[in-house]
């Protein structure tokens, strides 16, 4: 039983729209303010930040930029396909992304565990006798991609939650706008990470 | 698909798959030339490109998806 | 069900669950009203502890480490909890809608969504006070937030947790101006109300995000010390003031938008007479809006940063003042010629506007940089602040409630009563609170629990005060609920007003038309209605 208001089942889909583009402007001024730190902080440190920059692991940022943009890609086709009604190539198409995004967050996790047995993490002993502009490169890397990974898992979990609507015909080509949103909060996911990656790790 | 007579937007699958290549290329352009630059300035070329892989992202995979009424 | 049915009707079933679940924006406005004000009176009563304690120098009634602590609850609950979110999340949910000829928000489900959020952090921030509350000011400045021993990260927490139901709420207004408004209903003939909260909710969805992300680095420098604040890591614990202020100077508009909104709406109907100057009103709101978004350093004059930089952000401190004093000239010039009915919303006006000048120009003065030096983290900023918070745009709230309370509940308080009881609020207000700006500006600093033997009078005028303010408080929202249990019922339209909500029976029936009006004219038309009370 509805217990608001029994509304005729008006579907405003522009208004939809605006509220998920409202929503995404709210993402980016979250990630505005660390960013403006690190922008501060990279003029105070320097040196430090370009050293730290280049402990990084280059290939994995590199090969996680490429994941998330081929995801972009298949999120981007997968709605193109729903609105042509062709279910089944929206459906592979989101499982793709779901992997892709699965993938990134596999990387993430190997290529953090693997500076935390180096004791690069903040608080540990490898950063604890190093200058402070590597702390504060470190400290600003693992919260901003940290972060960035809270996104990208709460992206997963939308675009499961999604494909399982597609399936059951709840998001269909008559009424598809539910995938379209989840798909600009993907893009924004990736357009972050676009920012993300050569800020940390292509200081030179 | 149609509605109130208008045919609205739909991207095209070689679109969308012409840009991913130019990303994937944009990617390995701004790796390449991250060693160039003096100083603190040597943010502007990976910024410039973050910025033009950012725009293709939003004008061709998000845009379409703010069409008109449907 | 009969859609005439009046909202506060529920079906068969359990009564609670049709509220608590409900997705009608009536009802979910009376639910915040409901969290919000029983906060309120914690927070009032945290507020006249910290008054008593000031009675004897030294410890009267609590150690110092209590004395923080409650200063830092009573601001974390009457800024996050009461001000920033009341009128928008009360008033803006029940009567825009209504005042834009829709049934409903245009998210109704992230509506819910967002009160159910809001109660959460309320719970998360009652917890601290149990647990142990934060004793850092509600400012959490770096680096004591980064050390305190209290519940710090649990409190920031509950902050980003109530944060995040004004961004949802701030999403559904913006979308629902744009998209449901009623045929007719341009933005030119918007009542001032929806443009009051119209340009709050932008603020919302711009500024509050920032003080999410600040709040969240706060607690991963507490778990994680990833150093972005802490000095002894080559953080910098100014640029989290920078941050902090980002957002918070941008929420005062928050606080103070709604209420002014709420005033341009009563001022009209009791002057029968259409308001002066509509659009400078109202665009007045987005320059404010606008404006005060460059002026945050002007919390933090004496921290340092560059004299440069200090002079821009006093020059735009001076320069949102006129918007500001836009509307008050406009409101007076609304009054001016008119035909004025003096009855209690109207009495609420008048003392806001001496409120909102009192604050407004103590806040220019503190704008001024050689001043600021001086006054900077004493009295006078207190006294400041609770003018404008306080005195005029919690005033601009309990007008609201006034106003609307007949449409609201379909009854009458006690008008008469409710007059008496804005009086000795009033006096009891400047006795608290004009003394302050004394005190200041003799030196006395703000946050202490201690004070120098000649600042004892002036604290024992203010203390005083804060005893007919309370008493004021009591009998004005005593009368309100004995209104609510009591009163008689209200006619449709009790102060002859023109804007839509008063076109539908007080209280509203659930889908709020019988159908869509089309709108024909400006809102403060009053050629058409008549009062209906006596």
């Amino acid at each position: 039983m509805s217990y608001g208001i029994e509304h005729t089942a008006h579907k405003d889909y522009t208004g939809a729209k605006i509220g998920m583009w409202l929503f995404l402007f709210t993402e980016f001024f979250l990630f505005f303010g660390p960013v403006l730190l690190y922008t501060i902080y990279r003029f105070r440190y320097h040196a430090a930040f370009t050293a730290s920059s280049h402990e990084l692991d280059l290939a994995i940022g590199s090969i996680n930029t490429a994941i998330l943009l081929t995801s972009s890609l298949t999120m981007a086709v997968s709605i193109s396909a729903l609105q042509r009604d062709r279910t089944k190539l929206s459906l592979w198409m989101l499982a793709a992304t779901f992997v892709l995004g699965v993938v990134f967050l596999i990387n993430k996790y190997f290529e953090w565990t693997e500076k935390f047995s180096h004791g690069m993490y903040p608080g540990g002993e490898a950063l604890a006798g190093g200058p402070p502009g590597q702390g504060v490169f470190y400290g600003l890397y693992f919260f901003l991609t940290g972060l960035h990974g809270l996104h990208v898992l709460a992206g997963i979990t939308a675009i499961g939650v999604l494909a399982f609507m597609v399936l059951k015909k709840k998001v269909s080509a008559a009424d598809h706008v539910r995938l379209e949103n989840a798909g600009l909060y993907w893009h924004l996911v990736d357009v972050v990470w676009i920012y993300l990656f050569p800020i940390f790790y292509l200081v030179r | 698909m149609y509605e109130n007579g208008e045919k609205h937007y739909i991207a095209r699958y070689t679109t969308l798959v012409m840009v991913w290549v130019s990303l994937i290329g944009l990617t390995w352009l701004t790796v390449k030339i991250s060693g160039i630059g003096f100083g603190t300035f040597s943010i502007i070329a990976p910024f410039l490109i973050a910025s033009i892989k950012a725009f293709l992202v939003v004008d061709y995979f998000m845009h379409p998806l703010f069409r008109k009424e449907g | 069900m009969s859609i005439r049915e009046s909202y506060l009707e529920s079906g068969p079933g359990s009564k609670l669950a049709s509220w608590i679940f409900s997705t009608d924006h009536k009802r979910i406005g009376l639910l915040y009203l409901a969290v919000i004000m029983s906060l309120f009176f914690v927070g009032v009563t945290l507020g006249f502890l910290m008054r008593l304690e000031l009675i004897t120098r030294g410890p009267t009634i609590m150690e110092a480490q209590t004395y923080n602590s409650l200063f830092t609850l009573h601001g974390v609950i009457m800024l996050f909890i009461f001000i920033i979110p009341v009128t928008t999340s009360v008033f803006g949910n029940f009567m825009l809608p209504i005042m834009i000829g829709a049934r409903d928000v245009a998210f109704p489900r992230l509506n819910l969504l967002s009160w159910w959020i809001f109660v959460a952090g309320t719970i998360l921030a009652i917890t601290t006070l149990i647990l142990g509350p934060a004793d850092t000011g509600w400012t959490f400045y770096a680096p004591y937030s980064l050390i305190s021993g209290q519940y710090v990260a649990l409190a920031v927490f509950a902050v980003f947790v109530l944060g995040l139901s004004s961004i949802l709420t701030g999403i559904n207004m913006v979308t629902t101006v744009h998209r449901l408004r009623a045929p007719g209903m341009t933005w030119h003939r918007l009542p001032l109300f929806v443009w009051a909260i119209y340009a709050t909710a932008w603020i919302l969805v711009i500024a509050t995000p920032i003080l999410g992300v600040n709040l969240l680095m706060i607690i991963a420098e507490r778990f994680f010390g990833i150093g972005v604040f802490d000095p002894a890591k080559g953080g910098d614990p100014i640029l989290y003031q920078h941050l902090f202020w980002i957002y918070s100077h941008p929420a005062v508009y928050v606080m103070i938008l709604p209420s002014l909104g709420v005033i341009a709406e009563i001022i009209p109907v009791f002057s029968r007479k259409t308001v002066f100057g509509y659009k400078a009103i109202a665009y007045s709101s987005i320059g404010i809006a606008a404006l005060g978004s460059l002026v945050w350093g002007h919390h933090m004059f004496v921290s340092g940063y560059s004299y440069t930089a200090g002079v821009i952000f006093s020059l735009f401190t001076f320069l949102v003042a006129i918007p500001s004093a836009v509307k008050v000239y406009n409101f007076v010039g609304t009054m001016y010629k008119g035909s004025i009915v003096v009855d209690t919303p109207f009495y609420f006006v008048l003392a806001f506007i001496y409120m909102f000048a009192v604050g407004g120009l103590t806040g220019v003065i503190l704008g001024a940089l050689s001043i600021n030096i001086h006054l900077h983290d004493t009295y006078f900023v207190v006294a400041h602040f609770h003018y404008i918070k306080f005195g005029a745009a919690a005033l601009g709230f309990f007008a609201a409630l006034h106003y609307w309370f007949p449409k609201v509940f379909g009854r009458m308080y006690n008008r008469r009563f409710a007059n008496w009881s804005l009086l000795i609020f009033f006096i009891g207000f400047n006795l608290l609170f004009l003394p302050m700006f004394v005190l200041g500006y003799e030196g006395m600093p703000r946050r202490y629990f201690d004070y120098l033997p000649q600042y004892a009078n002036l604290q024992y005028l203010s203390i005083f005060g804060s005893w007919v303010l309370v008493i004021g408080i009591a009998m004005m929202f005593g009368n309100l609920i004995k209104g609510l249990f009591r009163g008689k019922p209200a006619p449709q339209n009790p102060w002859g007003a023109a804007t839509l909500e008063w076109q539908v029976p007080s209280p509203p029936p659930k889908e709020n038309f019988r159908e869509i009006p089309e709108v024909k004219h400006n809102p403060y038309h009053f050629e058409n209605v008549r009062r209906e009370l006596d």
